[in-house]
């Protein structure tokens, strides 16, 4: 079905083109008026668009593809090895304290299978009843645009339990502009999207829980930290 | 000098033979008339000596060269026919402007006047010119090529007939300046009969006769009076024309090759004995023989 | 009379000029192909989406990509017509023969490509100014070649995928002139390819894919365009000669 959906336009322009060749609706001086009229107006054109791809040069990298993946890489692996104090701290969107005086603890991710996030867990070298919780987030490029979601993750604390939700999705809508595939000849790019970057942040919630607390979760959706 | 040549020239098209055997020759700057019944091969023979047809066999030579896909030869030719087709964003100036680029020979100046006296419009386009304008204009485009060898192929199509006069006029003072080997085949032979020096009579696909303008006129000889008076004169000849004028004459028309004395008798004996156009005689000579449009007509 | 003297590229020269004015029209069908493969292109000629946590990215990706492969089949288009009856008799009523008249309408359809590649390169401009403007959405990413000498490579690049594809429409227009049939027989055959082969791994048409427009190097993939270009018209000249001249 989607061969003939792509035939369709093909064979449109099959036939405009033969019908308008053919029929030749306008006189010959027509004919050049049109063409000298388009291609005057692709020149004009040609020359606003590097206007204004000029005046976005400056600020057009707001993040590149190499520093998104970078921070997202320092801010896992600082994690992991539980040293977050390491951590740039302009990556840090939400703290949470929750008072806890159980000895059972249940961690409920309820929506975090899918496009989830990290969860780690780290154990306090004290038994001072309270959980902290810190949520990371390093930005996202996006063809060199900083890119964030807006909201952050919730978390609930109940009588023996913490339910960690998932934010709310942020629809991020762009617009980019792509070389003609002619300019990609040759390079091997067989992928239309490789010469272009979208290199997407890492998330992290840090939990930090009393030493000897007695916590109940699935292995797969968090981790300890240091064990 | 022969221009062209043609030695057992055939042309068949699928199944169907359009040209037999065809043998001839014609000389440089003589005007020919093509003369022939539709179907009797004209167009197609005209296309080969043109270079747009290849013979399917014999030997084809224009200016000593086999014209098909001839460059040489299409340099010097031009083939002027009511089919031609000029792309539709053309107009008729354009038309001579290209023409003009291409044949060295041009006369632009003639052009230009041709277009004027027949009241063209040189910005309008070709393919909205009415059928006898763009004969005319065709034919301004034959004449001003001043091509070495130029064939007109039924020239006169939808002219009405104080054009078509002035068309042959045309062609008369043009070839008397600027003399070529022009090539014309037509219906009407009365009218261009005094412009022809020659005339190619085929007949069904081959040469029936090739002869001098002059000769044909009285090649045929016309022969009035009573049957029984008639026949006996005309027993064992040819008779290529029979038409019965009233109950008892008739008329008949034969090859003139009777003897002066033998015409003597026969004004005597009350046959009338008159000249045969040349028109009719190419009407006479390319019929069926077997009777003509009356019998159709006349069946008891 | 005397008789003119004649030279070949002179003629072929004069036929050029000739189907420069008489097919005039196939450069103002250009541009309404260009605009209306402009106007498609308004809803993006790619896209990608992605989802992680808390965010939904879609990507609208702008090119004058589909006025490019537009453009090809609009060379096609002028090509198949070129080799039609009436289209080449139209030059006959002047002095030519088939070598010149090919060869003159190759020499148009190299310079309707080149017409064809660069507008269809430039029109890319025209439609990412009108997306800047009209659909107001930011922007990412300019899009534009790095440097001339690419800039020009791509052109270059266009122009010939054009010409390339316009020898195809040739071919096929002659094959077509020669045994009726073809007329159908090529098309259906195409179909057929794709519905039997479909369009993956190992078929012909990837193989053929493969052959010419994943070539690395740039003088290669020129010189496959260029060499495949004259192979398929000089097999359409030798179609040609078996046609009568003009019927």
């Amino acid at each position: 079905m989607s061969m003939f959906l792509m035939f369709f336009p093909v064979v449109f322009v099959l036939v405009l083109a033969t019908v308008l060749v053919k029929k030749r609706p306008l006189n010959g001086k027509g004919d050049l008026w049109l063409f000298g009229g388009y291609a005057a107006v692709l020149l004009f054109s040609s020359a606003l668009f590097f206007l204004i791809a000029g005046e976005d040069n400056g600020t057009d990298e707001e993040i590149s593809a190499e520093i998104a993946e970078q921070e997202a890489q320092k801010l896992q692996a600082a994690a992991r090895e539980g040293k977050d104090e390491d951590i740039n701290k302009d990556y840090r969107k939400k703290q949470w304290t929750f008072e806890y005086e159980e000895s059972q603890l249940s961690i409920e991710t309820p929506d975090n299978s899918v496009n989830g996030t990290d969860i780690l867990m780290e154990r306090k070298e004290e038994n001072d009843q309270v959980i902290e919780a810190d949520y990371y987030q390093t930005p996202s490029s996006i063809e060199g645009k900083m890119a964030e979601p807006a909201r952050n993750p919730s978390i609930q604390q109940t009588e023996t339990a913490l339910i960690i939700r998932n934010p709310e999705e942020d629809r991020l809508e762009y617009s980019a502009f792509k070389e003609e595939f002619p300019f990609n000849q040759g390079s091997e790019k067989i992928n239309v999207f490789e010469n272009s970057s979208l290199v997407l942040g890492s998330t992290l919630i840090y939990l930090r829980v009393p030493k000897d607390l007695n916590v109940n979760m699935d292995s797969y959706q968090v981790q300890y930290v240091n064990e | 000098m022969n221009v062209i040549e043609c030695r057992g020239v055939t042309k068949k098209y699928k199944r169907k033979k359009a040209i037999h055997p065809l043998s001839f020759s014609i000389e440089e700057n003589k005007v020919v008339g093509l003369i022939g019944r539709n179907g009797a091969g004209k167009t197609t023979l005209l296309k080969i000596l043109a270079g747009f047809l290849k013979e399917s066999s014999g030997e084809v030579n224009v200016f000593s060269k086999r014209p098909f896909n001839n460059l040489v030869v299409s340099a010097n030719t031009i083939f002027i026919d009511d089919q031609m087709n000029f792309p539709s964003s053309f107009t008729l100036i354009d038309i001579l402007q290209q023409g003009e680029r291409f044949y060295e020979n041009w006369d632009k100046e003639l052009a230009h006047r041709l277009i004027a006296y027949f009241d063209l419009d040189a910005k309008q386009s070709h393919t909205n010119l009415s059928k006898g304008k763009k004969s005319t204009f065709n034919m301004i485009v034959g004449l001003a090529a001043r091509c070495p060898l130029t064939i007109f192929d039924e020239p006169t199509t939808g002219m009405d007939a104080s054009v078509r006069k002035d068309f042959y006029r045309a062609l008369l003072k043009d070839t008397i300046t600027y003399p070529r080997t022009i090539i014309l085949s037509t219906h009407y032979l009365e009218e261009a009969e005094d412009i022809l020096e020659e005339v190619l009579l085929i007949k069904e696909g081959e040469k029936y006769l090739h002869l001098p303008m002059d000769n044909l006129k009285e090649r045929l000889v016309g022969l009035t009076g009573k049957i029984d008076i008639v026949y006996p004169w005309v027993i064992n000849r040819d008779i290529l024309h029979t038409r019965k004028i009233g109950q008892e004459e008739v008329f008949l028309a034969l090859e003139n090759n009777f003897t002066g004395n033998e015409k003597e008798k026969m004004k005597l004996s009350g046959i009338r004995i008159s000249p045969v156009s040349a028109n009719d005689a190419c009407i006479y000579m390319t019929s069926e023989e077997k009777g003509s449009i009356d019998d159709v007509f006349n069946r008891e | 009379m005397y008789l003119t003297g004649n030279n070949a590229a002179k003629i072929i020269w004069q036929q050029y000029l000739f189907k420069m004015k008489a097919y005039v029209s196939v450069f103002s069908s250009l541009v309404i192909i260009q605009l209306l493969g402009i106007l498609l292109s308004f809803s993006g000629t790619a896209s990608r989406g992605t989802s992680a946590y808390g965010m939904n990215i879609n990507i609208t990706y702008y090119s004058a990509d589909m006025v490019i492969v537009f453009t090809s089949i609009w060379g096609f288009i002028c090509a198949l017509l070129l080799t039609t009856t009436a289209y080449r008799e139209d030059g006959f009523h002047f002095v030519t023969n088939r070598i010149s008249s090919n060869l003159s309408s190759v020499a148009f359809l190299f310079t309707a490509s080149i017409a064809g590649g660069i507008t269809a390169v430039f029109s890319g401009f025209l439609l990412k100014v009108l997306v800047y403007y009209i659909l107001a959405d930011e922007i990412l990413g300019t899009g534009a070649a790095a440097d001339p000498l690419t800039f020009a490579r791509g052109m270059a690049t266009a122009v010939l995928i054009i010409f390339f594809i316009s020898s195809f429409g040739y071919l096929a227009g002659m094959m077509a002139q020669w045994y009726r049939w073809f007329a159908f027989i090529l098309p259906a055959a195409l179909m057929g390819l794709l519905i039997v082969q479909g369009a993956g791994e190992g078929t012909i048409l990837q193989v053929f894919y493969r052959f010419f427009f994943e070539e690395a190097s740039t003088f290669l993939f020129f010189s496959k365009m260029i060499g495949s270009a004259c192979i398929i018209f000089a097999a359409a000249m030798f179609l040609s000669n078996q046609l009568e001249v003009k019927k």
